[in-house]
Protein backbone atom coordinates (compact mmCIF):
# COMPACT_ATOMS: atom_id res chain seq x y z
CA UNK A 1 0.00 0.00 0.00
CA UNK A 2 1.57 3.30 -0.92
CA UNK A 3 2.05 5.55 2.04
CA UNK A 4 -0.30 8.57 3.07
CA UNK A 5 3.25 11.02 1.97
CA UNK A 6 5.67 9.81 -1.31
CA UNK A 7 8.20 11.76 -2.09
CA UNK A 8 10.78 10.87 -4.86
CA UNK A 9 13.81 12.31 -5.99
CA UNK A 10 12.63 15.99 -5.21
CA UNK A 11 14.91 18.63 -5.70
CA UNK A 12 13.88 22.29 -5.84
CA UNK A 13 15.83 25.82 -6.79
CA UNK A 14 15.40 29.31 -5.62
CA UNK A 15 15.54 32.10 -8.02
CA UNK A 16 17.22 29.75 -10.62
CA UNK A 17 19.44 31.70 -13.13
CA UNK A 18 19.69 34.64 -10.36
CA UNK A 19 22.87 35.92 -8.53
CA UNK A 20 20.73 34.83 -5.49
CA UNK A 21 20.29 31.19 -6.73
CA UNK A 22 20.53 28.78 -4.06
CA UNK A 23 19.64 24.85 -4.23
CA UNK A 24 17.40 23.93 -1.18
CA UNK A 25 16.63 20.30 -2.25
CA UNK A 26 18.45 17.46 -3.77
CA UNK A 27 17.24 14.10 -4.61
CA UNK A 28 15.11 13.86 -1.73
CA UNK A 29 13.46 10.48 -1.78
CA UNK A 30 10.87 9.95 1.50
CA UNK A 31 7.37 8.19 2.43
CA UNK A 32 5.49 7.96 5.42
CA UNK A 33 2.72 5.82 5.94
CA UNK A 34 -1.08 7.00 7.68
CA UNK A 35 -0.83 6.81 11.50
CA UNK A 36 2.65 7.45 11.70
CA UNK A 37 4.41 10.59 13.16
CA UNK A 38 7.68 12.11 11.37
CA UNK A 39 9.95 14.11 13.32
CA UNK A 40 12.14 16.29 10.96
CA UNK A 41 15.42 17.48 11.85
CA UNK A 42 17.90 20.07 9.94
CA UNK A 43 19.87 23.39 11.04
CA UNK A 44 18.33 26.57 9.52
CA UNK A 45 17.95 26.90 6.15
CA UNK A 46 18.63 23.09 5.73
CA UNK A 47 15.46 22.84 3.65
CA UNK A 48 13.08 22.05 6.04
CA UNK A 49 10.47 24.65 5.01
CA UNK A 50 10.77 24.10 1.79
CA UNK A 51 10.68 20.29 1.95
CA UNK A 52 6.75 21.22 3.71
CA UNK A 53 6.14 23.23 1.65
CA UNK A 54 5.59 21.14 -1.09
CA UNK A 55 3.95 19.03 0.96
CA UNK A 56 0.62 21.44 1.02
CA UNK A 57 1.02 22.52 -1.99
CA UNK A 58 2.33 26.07 -1.14
CA UNK A 59 5.40 24.58 -3.47
CA UNK A 60 4.94 22.65 -6.62
CA UNK A 61 7.87 20.23 -7.05
CA UNK A 62 10.40 21.29 -9.85
CA UNK A 63 11.73 17.87 -10.40
CA UNK A 64 10.76 14.18 -8.80
CA UNK A 65 7.82 13.96 -7.24
CA UNK A 66 5.12 14.69 -4.26
CA UNK A 67 2.07 12.56 -3.96
CA UNK A 68 0.26 13.26 -0.64
CA UNK A 69 -2.79 11.53 -0.25
CA UNK A 70 -2.92 9.74 -3.28
CA UNK A 71 -2.98 13.39 -5.07
CA UNK A 72 0.22 14.65 -7.11
CA UNK A 73 1.20 17.91 -6.20
CA UNK A 74 2.86 18.33 -9.38
CA UNK A 75 -0.99 19.57 -10.45
CA UNK A 76 -2.09 22.61 -10.21
CA UNK A 77 -5.42 21.84 -9.81
CA UNK A 78 -5.16 19.13 -7.28
CA UNK A 79 -2.25 21.24 -5.31
CA UNK A 80 -4.69 23.70 -5.10
CA UNK A 81 -6.96 22.24 -2.84
CA UNK A 82 -4.14 20.17 -0.64
CA UNK A 83 -4.44 22.97 2.26
CA UNK A 84 -7.68 20.44 3.04
CA UNK A 85 -5.71 17.49 3.51
CA UNK A 86 -2.23 18.44 4.97
CA UNK A 87 -2.49 21.47 7.32
CA UNK A 88 0.76 23.41 7.79
CA UNK A 89 1.38 25.70 11.10
CA UNK A 90 3.83 27.89 10.39
CA UNK A 91 6.16 29.42 12.96
CA UNK A 92 5.15 31.75 14.99
CA UNK A 93 1.72 31.33 13.52
CA UNK A 94 0.22 33.91 16.19
CA UNK A 95 2.29 36.57 13.94
CA UNK A 96 -0.68 35.57 11.24
CA UNK A 97 -3.69 36.17 12.79
CA UNK A 98 -6.14 38.64 11.65
CA UNK A 99 -9.71 37.98 12.87
CA UNK A 100 -11.33 40.56 14.97
CA UNK A 101 -12.40 37.68 18.14
CA UNK A 102 -11.14 34.12 18.88
CA UNK A 103 -14.33 32.41 17.31
CA UNK A 104 -13.88 34.23 14.00
CA UNK A 105 -10.21 33.45 13.52
CA UNK A 106 -10.39 29.49 14.51
CA UNK A 107 -13.53 29.65 12.32
CA UNK A 108 -11.57 31.38 9.30
CA UNK A 109 -10.61 27.51 8.02
CA UNK A 110 -13.49 26.05 8.38
CA UNK A 111 -15.28 28.78 6.08
CA UNK A 112 -13.19 28.06 3.64
CA UNK A 113 -14.18 24.75 3.61
CA UNK A 114 -17.83 25.95 2.50
CA UNK A 115 -19.07 24.19 5.47
CA UNK A 116 -22.33 24.96 6.94
CA UNK A 117 -22.64 27.18 10.44
CA UNK A 118 -23.16 25.04 12.26
CA UNK A 119 -20.52 22.49 11.51
CA UNK A 120 -18.03 25.38 11.88
CA UNK A 121 -19.13 26.18 15.29
CA UNK A 122 -19.00 22.82 16.29
CA UNK A 123 -15.37 22.42 15.09
CA UNK A 124 -14.30 25.87 16.40
CA UNK A 125 -15.12 24.37 19.52
CA UNK A 126 -13.84 21.38 19.42
CA UNK A 127 -10.23 22.35 18.16
CA UNK A 128 -10.28 25.37 21.03
CA UNK A 129 -10.67 22.34 23.50
CA UNK A 130 -8.23 20.64 21.82
CA UNK A 131 -5.85 23.43 22.31
CA UNK A 132 -7.02 24.15 26.26
CA UNK A 133 -8.90 27.15 25.41
CA UNK A 134 -12.01 26.24 27.66
CA UNK A 135 -12.66 29.31 29.59
CA UNK A 136 -16.02 31.16 29.31
CA UNK A 137 -16.38 33.90 26.87
CA UNK A 138 -12.85 33.75 25.64
CA UNK A 139 -14.22 33.00 22.12
CA UNK A 140 -15.50 36.20 22.06
CA UNK A 141 -12.44 38.36 22.63
CA UNK A 142 -10.29 40.18 20.37
CA UNK A 143 -6.87 38.33 20.02
CA UNK A 144 -4.80 41.16 20.61
CA UNK A 145 -6.19 40.69 24.23
CA UNK A 146 -4.71 37.34 24.71
CA UNK A 147 -0.79 36.72 25.79
CA UNK A 148 1.77 35.25 23.32
CA UNK A 149 1.23 31.61 24.30
CA UNK A 150 -2.37 31.91 23.94
CA UNK A 151 -2.80 33.36 20.43
CA UNK A 152 0.02 30.70 19.65
CA UNK A 153 -2.70 28.23 20.57
CA UNK A 154 -5.40 29.88 18.86
CA UNK A 155 -3.47 29.94 15.62
CA UNK A 156 -2.83 26.17 15.96
CA UNK A 157 -7.15 25.69 16.77
CA UNK A 158 -7.52 27.52 13.26
CA UNK A 159 -5.44 24.72 11.54
CA UNK A 160 -7.02 22.09 13.99
CA UNK A 161 -10.86 23.21 13.22
CA UNK A 162 -9.78 22.45 9.40
CA UNK A 163 -9.10 18.66 10.63
CA UNK A 164 -6.61 17.60 7.82
CA UNK A 165 -5.64 14.48 7.49
CA UNK A 166 -1.95 15.52 7.82
CA UNK A 167 -0.77 17.97 10.54
CA UNK A 168 2.45 19.51 10.33
CA UNK A 169 3.86 21.72 12.27
CA UNK A 170 6.65 24.41 11.86
CA UNK A 171 8.89 24.61 14.98
CA UNK A 172 5.90 24.38 17.31
CA UNK A 173 7.30 24.36 20.63
CA UNK A 174 9.75 28.06 19.47
CA UNK A 175 9.27 30.40 22.38
CA UNK A 176 7.20 29.13 24.36
CA UNK A 177 6.49 28.20 28.29
CA UNK A 178 6.18 24.95 29.68
CA UNK A 179 2.23 25.14 29.68
CA UNK A 180 2.48 25.76 26.02
CA UNK A 181 4.96 22.76 25.64
CA UNK A 182 2.99 20.38 27.29
CA UNK A 183 -0.27 21.68 25.05
CA UNK A 184 1.27 21.15 22.00
CA UNK A 185 2.66 17.43 23.20
CA UNK A 186 -0.80 16.86 24.05
CA UNK A 187 -2.11 17.43 20.83
CA UNK A 188 0.61 15.37 19.66
CA UNK A 189 -0.21 12.14 21.58
CA UNK A 190 -3.66 12.02 20.74
CA UNK A 191 -3.12 12.62 17.14
CA UNK A 192 -0.87 9.19 17.75
CA UNK A 193 -3.51 7.81 19.72
CA UNK A 194 -5.85 8.12 16.86
CA UNK A 195 -3.24 6.38 14.58
CA UNK A 196 -3.18 10.30 12.50
CA UNK A 197 -0.55 11.43 10.31
CA UNK A 198 1.58 14.28 12.45
CA UNK A 199 4.61 15.78 11.05
CA UNK A 200 7.01 18.00 12.97
CA UNK A 201 9.86 20.28 12.41
CA UNK A 202 12.41 21.37 14.55
CA UNK A 203 15.87 22.05 15.20
CA UNK A 204 16.39 19.98 18.30
CA UNK A 205 17.20 16.44 17.74
CA UNK A 206 16.69 15.64 21.52
CA UNK A 207 12.87 17.22 21.18
CA UNK A 208 12.32 15.16 18.29
CA UNK A 209 14.02 12.07 19.57
CA UNK A 210 11.82 11.44 23.03
CA UNK A 211 8.85 12.02 20.93
CA UNK A 212 8.78 10.18 17.64
CA UNK A 213 10.34 7.08 16.31
CA UNK A 214 11.00 8.36 12.59
CA UNK A 215 13.22 10.21 11.77
CA UNK A 216 14.43 12.44 8.89
CA UNK A 217 17.70 14.90 8.93
CA UNK A 218 17.71 16.96 6.18
CA UNK A 219 21.38 18.93 5.83
CA UNK A 220 22.04 21.75 3.29
CA UNK A 221 19.19 20.12 1.31
CA UNK A 222 20.42 16.50 0.98
CA UNK A 223 19.11 14.04 3.13
CA UNK A 224 21.67 13.10 5.49
CA UNK A 225 19.44 10.40 7.54
CA UNK A 226 15.88 8.63 7.15
CA UNK A 227 14.51 5.82 9.62
CA UNK A 228 14.26 4.84 13.14
CA UNK A 229 15.13 6.17 16.50
CA UNK A 230 17.18 3.05 17.40
CA UNK A 231 19.19 3.37 14.09
CA UNK A 232 19.98 6.73 14.53
CA UNK A 233 21.41 6.10 17.85
CA UNK A 234 24.32 3.54 16.44
CA UNK A 235 25.18 6.17 14.33
CA UNK A 236 27.50 8.24 16.80
CA UNK A 237 29.07 9.70 13.44
CA UNK A 238 25.29 11.75 12.50
CA UNK A 239 25.03 12.40 16.12
CA UNK A 240 28.45 13.96 16.90
CA UNK A 241 27.64 15.83 13.71
CA UNK A 242 24.89 17.61 15.11
CA UNK A 243 26.81 18.16 18.67
CA UNK A 244 23.94 15.65 19.95
CA UNK A 245 23.99 14.66 23.94
CA UNK A 246 22.22 11.48 24.33
CA UNK A 247 19.43 11.43 27.07
CA UNK A 248 20.56 10.89 30.38
CA UNK A 249 19.27 7.24 30.50
CA UNK A 250 21.19 6.29 27.20
CA UNK A 251 24.25 7.92 28.40
CA UNK A 252 24.25 5.11 31.58
CA UNK A 253 22.98 2.55 29.73
CA UNK A 254 26.01 3.17 27.02
CA UNK A 255 28.16 3.25 30.01
CA UNK A 256 27.14 0.02 32.26
CA UNK A 257 28.04 -1.25 28.48
CA UNK A 258 31.01 0.47 28.54
CA UNK A 259 31.87 -1.17 32.10
CA UNK A 260 32.08 -4.87 30.20
CA UNK A 261 28.58 -5.73 31.27
CA UNK A 262 25.91 -7.46 29.19
CA UNK A 263 23.01 -5.14 28.58
CA UNK A 264 21.05 -4.00 25.30
CA UNK A 265 22.00 -0.75 24.20
CA UNK A 266 19.18 -0.14 21.56
CA UNK A 267 16.53 1.05 23.95
CA UNK A 268 14.15 4.18 22.90
CA UNK A 269 12.48 5.27 26.06
CA UNK A 270 13.74 5.53 29.70
CA UNK A 271 11.21 2.94 30.09
CA UNK A 272 12.69 0.52 28.66
CA UNK A 273 16.45 1.63 30.13
CA UNK A 274 14.98 1.30 33.68
CA UNK A 275 13.80 -2.75 32.50
CA UNK A 276 17.21 -3.39 30.89
CA UNK A 277 18.96 -2.35 34.27
CA UNK A 278 16.66 -4.07 36.89
CA UNK A 279 17.15 -7.44 34.31
CA UNK A 280 20.70 -6.59 35.16
CA UNK A 281 20.47 -6.35 38.71
CA UNK A 282 18.65 -9.33 38.90
CA UNK A 283 21.51 -10.94 37.31
CA UNK A 284 24.00 -9.44 39.01
CA UNK A 285 23.33 -8.61 42.64
CA UNK A 286 26.56 -7.29 43.13
CA UNK A 287 25.71 -4.46 40.46
CA UNK A 288 24.32 -2.45 43.53
CA UNK A 289 27.99 -0.31 43.70
CA UNK A 290 27.15 0.63 39.90
CA UNK A 291 23.75 1.29 40.10
CA UNK A 292 22.71 3.08 43.22
CA UNK A 293 19.23 3.07 44.68
CA UNK A 294 17.53 5.28 42.32
CA UNK A 295 16.99 2.95 39.89
CA UNK A 296 14.92 0.46 41.88
CA UNK A 297 12.06 2.23 41.63
CA UNK A 298 11.43 1.01 37.84
CA UNK B 1 10.62 33.49 -0.22
CA UNK B 2 14.35 33.71 -1.78
CA UNK B 3 14.54 35.00 -5.28
CA UNK B 4 15.91 38.45 -7.09
CA UNK B 5 13.29 40.93 -5.93
CA UNK B 6 12.56 44.24 -8.16
CA UNK B 7 15.51 46.69 -8.15
CA UNK B 8 17.63 44.59 -5.43
CA UNK B 9 21.15 45.89 -5.20
CA UNK B 10 23.59 42.84 -7.24
CA UNK B 11 26.91 43.14 -6.12
CA UNK B 12 29.72 43.52 -8.58
CA UNK B 13 32.88 45.72 -9.38
CA UNK B 14 32.25 47.60 -12.09
CA UNK B 15 32.57 51.03 -13.36
CA UNK B 16 29.26 51.80 -12.97
CA UNK B 17 29.08 50.92 -9.19
CA UNK B 18 32.04 51.97 -8.62
CA UNK B 19 30.44 55.48 -9.46
CA UNK B 20 29.90 58.17 -6.70
CA UNK B 21 25.96 57.21 -5.55
CA UNK B 22 25.85 61.34 -6.47
CA UNK B 23 26.88 61.01 -9.67
CA UNK B 24 25.01 58.41 -10.29
CA UNK B 25 21.34 60.10 -8.70
CA UNK B 26 22.65 63.40 -10.50
CA UNK B 27 22.74 61.35 -14.04
CA UNK B 28 19.32 59.72 -13.46
CA UNK B 29 17.71 63.09 -12.76
CA UNK B 30 19.55 64.23 -16.02
CA UNK B 31 18.09 61.31 -17.84
CA UNK B 32 14.69 61.75 -16.70
CA UNK B 33 14.63 65.65 -17.40
CA UNK B 34 16.14 65.17 -21.02
CA UNK B 35 13.67 62.18 -21.95
CA UNK B 36 10.94 64.50 -20.31
CA UNK B 37 12.20 67.53 -22.69
CA UNK B 38 12.15 65.44 -26.01
CA UNK B 39 9.70 63.52 -27.89
CA UNK B 40 12.50 62.91 -30.93
CA UNK B 41 12.87 59.38 -31.65
CA UNK B 42 16.56 59.16 -32.95
CA UNK B 43 17.36 61.67 -29.31
CA UNK B 44 15.36 58.82 -27.44
CA UNK B 45 17.03 55.87 -29.10
CA UNK B 46 20.52 57.70 -28.45
CA UNK B 47 19.60 57.73 -24.87
CA UNK B 48 18.67 53.67 -24.86
CA UNK B 49 21.73 53.13 -26.25
CA UNK B 50 23.25 55.17 -23.39
CA UNK B 51 21.39 52.79 -20.98
CA UNK B 52 22.08 49.41 -22.76
CA UNK B 53 25.51 50.44 -22.56
CA UNK B 54 25.56 50.95 -18.61
CA UNK B 55 23.65 47.91 -18.06
CA UNK B 56 26.42 46.24 -20.22
CA UNK B 57 29.50 48.02 -18.00
CA UNK B 58 27.83 47.31 -15.13
CA UNK B 59 27.78 43.70 -16.39
CA UNK B 60 23.83 43.08 -15.22
CA UNK B 61 21.64 40.26 -16.49
CA UNK B 62 19.98 41.03 -19.42
CA UNK B 63 17.17 38.51 -19.20
CA UNK B 64 16.26 40.35 -15.27
CA UNK B 65 16.33 43.34 -17.11
CA UNK B 66 13.74 41.86 -19.75
CA UNK B 67 11.95 40.17 -17.13
CA UNK B 68 11.24 43.52 -14.89
CA UNK B 69 10.12 45.69 -18.33
CA UNK B 70 7.72 42.73 -19.00
CA UNK B 71 6.65 43.73 -15.46
CA UNK B 72 5.69 46.73 -16.23
CA UNK B 73 3.41 45.48 -19.58
CA UNK B 74 0.24 46.42 -18.43
CA UNK B 75 1.35 50.15 -17.89
CA UNK B 76 3.06 50.53 -20.78
CA UNK B 77 0.38 48.93 -22.76
CA UNK B 78 -2.88 51.32 -21.13
CA UNK B 79 0.09 54.04 -22.04
CA UNK B 80 -0.26 53.04 -25.78
CA UNK B 81 -4.17 52.37 -26.05
CA UNK B 82 -4.85 55.47 -24.47
CA UNK B 83 -2.42 57.71 -26.62
CA UNK B 84 -3.65 55.79 -30.47
CA UNK B 85 -7.34 56.23 -29.33
CA UNK B 86 -7.65 60.11 -27.99
CA UNK B 87 -4.94 61.89 -30.38
CA UNK B 88 -6.75 63.40 -33.20
CA UNK B 89 -5.43 62.12 -36.95
CA UNK B 90 -5.64 59.56 -39.65
CA UNK B 91 -8.06 56.82 -38.79
CA UNK B 92 -6.27 53.24 -38.88
CA UNK B 93 -9.30 51.33 -37.31
CA UNK B 94 -12.48 52.28 -35.96
CA UNK B 95 -14.71 50.67 -32.72
CA UNK B 96 -17.64 51.98 -32.46
CA UNK B 97 -17.58 56.09 -31.60
CA UNK B 98 -13.38 55.80 -30.91
CA UNK B 99 -11.13 55.71 -33.30
CA UNK B 100 -7.29 54.83 -33.15
CA UNK B 101 -5.16 56.76 -34.91
CA UNK B 102 -1.50 56.43 -37.21
CA UNK B 103 -0.61 59.84 -35.27
CA UNK B 104 -1.81 57.98 -31.80
CA UNK B 105 0.24 55.08 -32.40
CA UNK B 106 3.63 57.25 -33.11
CA UNK B 107 3.06 59.01 -30.26
CA UNK B 108 2.15 56.24 -28.19
CA UNK B 109 5.13 54.18 -28.67
CA UNK B 110 7.52 57.17 -27.81
CA UNK B 111 5.81 57.32 -24.93
CA UNK B 112 6.41 53.81 -24.18
CA UNK B 113 10.49 54.22 -24.85
CA UNK B 114 10.69 57.25 -22.84
CA UNK B 115 8.88 55.10 -19.41
CA UNK B 116 11.16 52.36 -20.85
CA UNK B 117 14.11 54.33 -20.68
CA UNK B 118 13.53 56.26 -16.78
CA UNK B 119 12.37 52.46 -15.78
CA UNK B 120 16.13 51.37 -16.42
CA UNK B 121 17.17 54.14 -15.50
CA UNK B 122 15.95 53.35 -11.81
CA UNK B 123 17.12 50.19 -12.23
CA UNK B 124 20.65 50.37 -13.15
CA UNK B 125 20.67 53.08 -10.04
CA UNK B 126 19.03 50.69 -7.73
CA UNK B 127 20.93 47.55 -8.65
CA UNK B 128 24.09 49.23 -8.60
CA UNK B 129 24.18 51.22 -5.76
CA UNK B 130 23.98 49.46 -2.37
CA UNK B 131 20.76 50.87 0.20
CA UNK B 132 23.52 52.79 2.55
CA UNK B 133 25.29 54.51 -0.35
CA UNK B 134 21.98 55.55 -2.02
CA UNK B 135 20.72 57.06 1.47
CA UNK B 136 23.70 58.93 1.98
CA UNK B 137 23.80 59.94 -1.70
CA UNK B 138 20.38 61.16 -1.62
CA UNK B 139 21.69 63.18 2.05
CA UNK B 140 24.35 64.38 0.40
CA UNK B 141 22.50 65.96 -2.57
CA UNK B 142 19.88 67.34 -0.16
CA UNK B 143 22.06 68.64 2.19
CA UNK B 144 22.04 72.28 1.40
CA UNK B 145 17.91 72.33 2.50
CA UNK B 146 19.22 72.38 5.78
CA UNK B 147 19.67 76.21 5.39
CA UNK B 148 16.42 76.35 5.77
CA UNK B 149 15.90 74.14 8.29
CA UNK B 150 14.40 71.38 6.38
CA UNK B 151 15.77 67.82 8.73
CA UNK B 152 17.67 66.39 6.36
CA UNK B 153 19.52 64.08 8.51
CA UNK B 154 15.90 63.04 9.81
CA UNK B 155 14.78 62.36 6.31
CA UNK B 156 18.29 60.40 5.34
CA UNK B 157 17.90 57.95 8.24
CA UNK B 158 14.08 57.12 7.79
CA UNK B 159 14.99 56.56 4.40
CA UNK B 160 17.80 54.31 5.37
CA UNK B 161 15.92 52.39 7.72
CA UNK B 162 13.24 51.72 4.88
CA UNK B 163 15.93 50.75 2.62
CA UNK B 164 16.93 48.55 4.97
CA UNK B 165 13.18 47.09 5.95
CA UNK B 166 11.86 46.80 2.55
CA UNK B 167 13.40 43.29 2.17
CA UNK B 168 12.08 41.84 5.35
CA UNK B 169 8.47 43.42 4.44
CA UNK B 170 8.67 41.36 1.54
CA UNK B 171 10.00 38.52 3.11
CA UNK B 172 7.10 38.80 6.39
CA UNK B 173 4.64 39.55 3.05
CA UNK B 174 5.12 36.04 1.38
CA UNK B 175 5.08 34.10 5.26
CA UNK B 176 1.72 35.54 6.02
CA UNK B 177 0.33 35.01 2.24
CA UNK B 178 1.45 31.09 2.66
CA UNK B 179 0.09 30.74 6.38
CA UNK B 180 -3.07 32.32 4.60
CA UNK B 181 -3.36 30.07 1.98
CA UNK B 182 -2.64 27.09 3.93
CA UNK B 183 -5.66 28.38 5.34
CA UNK B 184 -7.62 28.03 2.43
CA UNK B 185 -7.51 32.18 1.32
CA UNK B 186 -8.74 32.75 -2.34
CA UNK B 187 -6.02 35.04 -3.32
CA UNK B 188 -6.91 34.31 -7.12
CA UNK B 189 -10.28 33.86 -6.71
CA UNK B 190 -11.92 35.11 -9.97
CA UNK B 191 -14.51 37.04 -8.08
CA UNK B 192 -13.09 40.49 -7.34
CA UNK B 193 -14.55 41.24 -3.50
CA UNK B 194 -13.38 37.57 -2.07
CA UNK B 195 -9.89 38.49 -3.49
CA UNK B 196 -9.93 42.11 -2.05
CA UNK B 197 -11.28 40.43 1.74
CA UNK B 198 -8.57 37.59 1.34
CA UNK B 199 -5.70 40.45 0.95
CA UNK B 200 -7.06 41.54 4.62
CA UNK B 201 -5.67 38.25 5.77
CA UNK B 202 -2.21 39.63 4.20
CA UNK B 203 -2.59 43.62 5.21
CA UNK B 204 -3.86 43.20 8.92
CA UNK B 205 -0.78 41.05 9.49
CA UNK B 206 1.62 42.44 8.24
CA UNK B 207 0.76 46.32 9.70
CA UNK B 208 0.74 44.91 13.10
CA UNK B 209 4.50 43.41 12.15
CA UNK B 210 5.49 46.79 10.89
CA UNK B 211 3.86 48.83 13.88
CA UNK B 212 5.78 46.28 16.53
CA UNK B 213 8.98 46.37 15.18
CA UNK B 214 8.44 50.46 14.49
CA UNK B 215 8.55 50.37 17.86
CA UNK B 216 10.60 47.77 18.93
CA UNK B 217 13.26 49.67 16.79
CA UNK B 218 12.60 53.18 18.38
CA UNK B 219 13.35 51.73 21.57
CA UNK B 220 16.54 50.41 20.52
CA UNK B 221 17.82 53.35 19.16
CA UNK B 222 16.52 55.38 21.80
CA UNK B 223 19.23 52.90 24.13
CA UNK B 224 21.61 53.32 21.91
CA UNK B 225 21.44 57.19 22.35
CA UNK B 226 20.38 58.13 18.99
CA UNK B 227 20.34 61.75 17.73
CA UNK B 228 19.40 63.18 14.97
CA UNK B 229 23.16 64.75 14.35
CA UNK B 230 24.49 63.95 10.91
CA UNK B 231 27.17 61.37 11.27
CA UNK B 232 30.40 62.95 11.14
CA UNK B 233 32.38 59.92 11.66
CA UNK B 234 31.08 57.65 8.63
CA UNK B 235 33.44 55.73 7.23
CA UNK B 236 33.86 55.57 3.63
CA UNK B 237 32.72 59.35 3.15
CA UNK B 238 31.90 59.92 -0.34
CA UNK B 239 34.77 62.05 -2.66
CA UNK B 240 33.82 62.35 -6.29
CA UNK B 241 36.48 60.97 -8.69
CA UNK B 242 37.74 61.32 -11.95
CA UNK B 243 35.22 58.97 -13.04
CA UNK B 244 32.22 60.86 -11.68
CA UNK B 245 33.46 64.13 -13.20
CA UNK B 246 33.68 62.53 -16.53
CA UNK B 247 30.64 60.63 -16.25
CA UNK B 248 29.06 63.65 -15.08
CA UNK B 249 30.32 65.74 -17.93
CA UNK B 250 29.09 63.17 -20.57
CA UNK B 251 25.54 63.22 -19.79
CA UNK B 252 25.22 66.33 -19.08
CA UNK B 253 26.28 67.11 -22.67
CA UNK B 254 24.06 63.87 -23.99
CA UNK B 255 21.26 65.86 -22.13
CA UNK B 256 21.76 69.87 -22.85
CA UNK B 257 22.10 68.06 -26.67
CA UNK B 258 18.42 67.95 -26.31
CA UNK B 259 17.95 71.82 -27.09
CA UNK B 260 19.93 72.47 -30.33
CA UNK B 261 18.15 68.92 -31.27
CA UNK B 262 14.42 70.39 -30.71
CA UNK B 263 15.73 73.26 -32.42
CA UNK B 264 16.94 71.58 -35.45
CA UNK B 265 14.00 69.02 -35.47
CA UNK B 266 11.85 72.30 -36.48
Amino acid sequence: MPGIIEINHLSHIYAEGSPYEVEALKDITLSLERGEFLGLFGPNGSGKSTLIQHLNGLIRPQQGSVIVCGKDASNSRLSRDLWKKAGLVFQYPEHQIFQISVYDEVAYGPRNLKLPESAVNERVNEALQQVGLTQENITQLPPAALSGGMRRRVAVAGMLAIQPEILILDEPMAGMDSVGRNMILDIIKKRQERHETTVMVSHSLKEIMTLTDKIAILDSGSLAFSGKVKDLLGKPEILAHYHFELPEYLQIVYEIAAKGFDIKTDISSIREAGEEISKLQKIRKDADYLLPGQYNSW
Amino acid sequence: MTGMKLGQYVYGDSLIHRLDPRTKIICCILAVISVMASVNLYYLLCLLLLMVTAIVSARLNPKFIFKAIYQIKTLLLITLLFQAFLTPGKAVLTIGTITMTREGLALGSINILRLIILFMGSLILLMTTTPMKLSIGIECILRPLEKINIPVHNFATILSISFRFLPTLFEEASIIRNAQKSRGSQFDSPELMVKIKSYAAIVIPLFEASLSRAGDLGEAMDSRCYTSHPNQLRMNSLKMKGQDVLALVSVSVIVLAVIPVSILMK
